[in-house]
């Protein structure tokens, strides 16, 4: 029971996604690359840490179904992405 | 359980269009943050420019080079126009304390630094015995949100029963970038 790379489906969605919408959101500011780039950093770190325990978890458990995992996942990822992106434009 | 996954399809394509669709609108509508290098607002270049405008140099009988204001009926009509609470009595104050200043300079730097440090020595002694209030900086919102953040991995590593280097790595991960964005606060 291996993870391997091609395992991150979401994660590879979501970094496409992170990146089309966050890369332009902090040009404004003063140090415009180090906060866009700790900005993404820490939200797709997150994602595909949370996509290895979900990952993790249904290996353990093959008779559950991932799908609810998955969806659990999306939303909370999501709130998160949001919640940081509030903190940086706030704080920054 | 399909509609699970028909769910997470719908929720993702949601976000995703009102995402794209969001950021551009918002790039258009919301102003600029920290762009304006000058950090003037508009009515204060037009002040600026107002004053300026009436601004004129010369140098008095000692040599000294000095400021006086011309057309002071004109300049006093402008500045009632403009959004402000400068008065042309005010202004004059102001030019005549350069000037001052231009003429006497030694002996007004030294009154003056004396001045400020006596009104510093005052305020120590007034504060001396206060409670100083705690500020909730960017700093310290980003350290508590890293040890929550870190530690729920730790937690949830735990609760799921993985061990490895993957429940070691990832909280030291996440713990160093809210580290590097903690010394990235202004």
């Amino acid at each position: 029971m291996t993870i391997t790379p091609k395992n991150f489906r979401y994660s590879y969605i979501f970094l496409v996604i992170s990146l089309i919408l966050f890369s332009t959101s902090f040009l404004s500011y003063d140090n415009a690359l180090i906060i866009t780039i700790l900005f993404l950093l820490l939200v797709n770190i997150t994602c595909f840490s949370n996509e290895y325990l979900v990952i993790k978890y249904y290996q353990k458990n093959q008779q559950k179904n991932p799908n609810k995992g998955y969806a659990l996942l999306v939303m909370i990822q999501v709130l998160f992405t949001l919640l940081m992106f509030g903190v940086f434009k706030f704080f920054f | 359980m399909k509609i699970w996954k028909k769910f997470t399809f719908v929720f993702m394509a949601t976000v995703l269009f009102v995402g794209i669709v969001g950021s551009s609108v918002s790039a258009q509508v919301s102003p600029s943050k920290k762009t304006n290098k000058s950090n003037l607002t508009q009515e204060q270049i037009v002040l600026l420019q107002t004053v300026s405008n009436h601004l004129e140099n010369y140098t008095d009988s000692e040599g000294n080079k000095q400021i006086k204001i011309v057309n002071k009926n004109e300049l006093a009509h402008k500045l009632k126009n403009v959004d402000t609470s400068l008065n042309l009595g005010q202004l004059q104050s102001s030019i005549n304390k350069f000037n001052r200043y231009m003429a006497d300079g030694d002996n007004v730097v030294t009154e003056t630094a004396d001045n400020i440090a006596q009104e510093m020595k005052d305020n120590m002694n007034g504060q001396q015995g206060g409670v100083s209030t705690m500020g909730f900086s960017c700093r310290d919102a980003l350290t508590a949100i890293g040890l929550i953040h870190s530690g729920s991995y730790s937690a949830a590593a735990y609760l799921l029963g993985i061990t490895g280097p993957a429940a070691v790595i990832v909280p030291l991960l996440v713990s160093t970038v809210y580290g590097i964005a903690s010394i990235a606060c202004e």
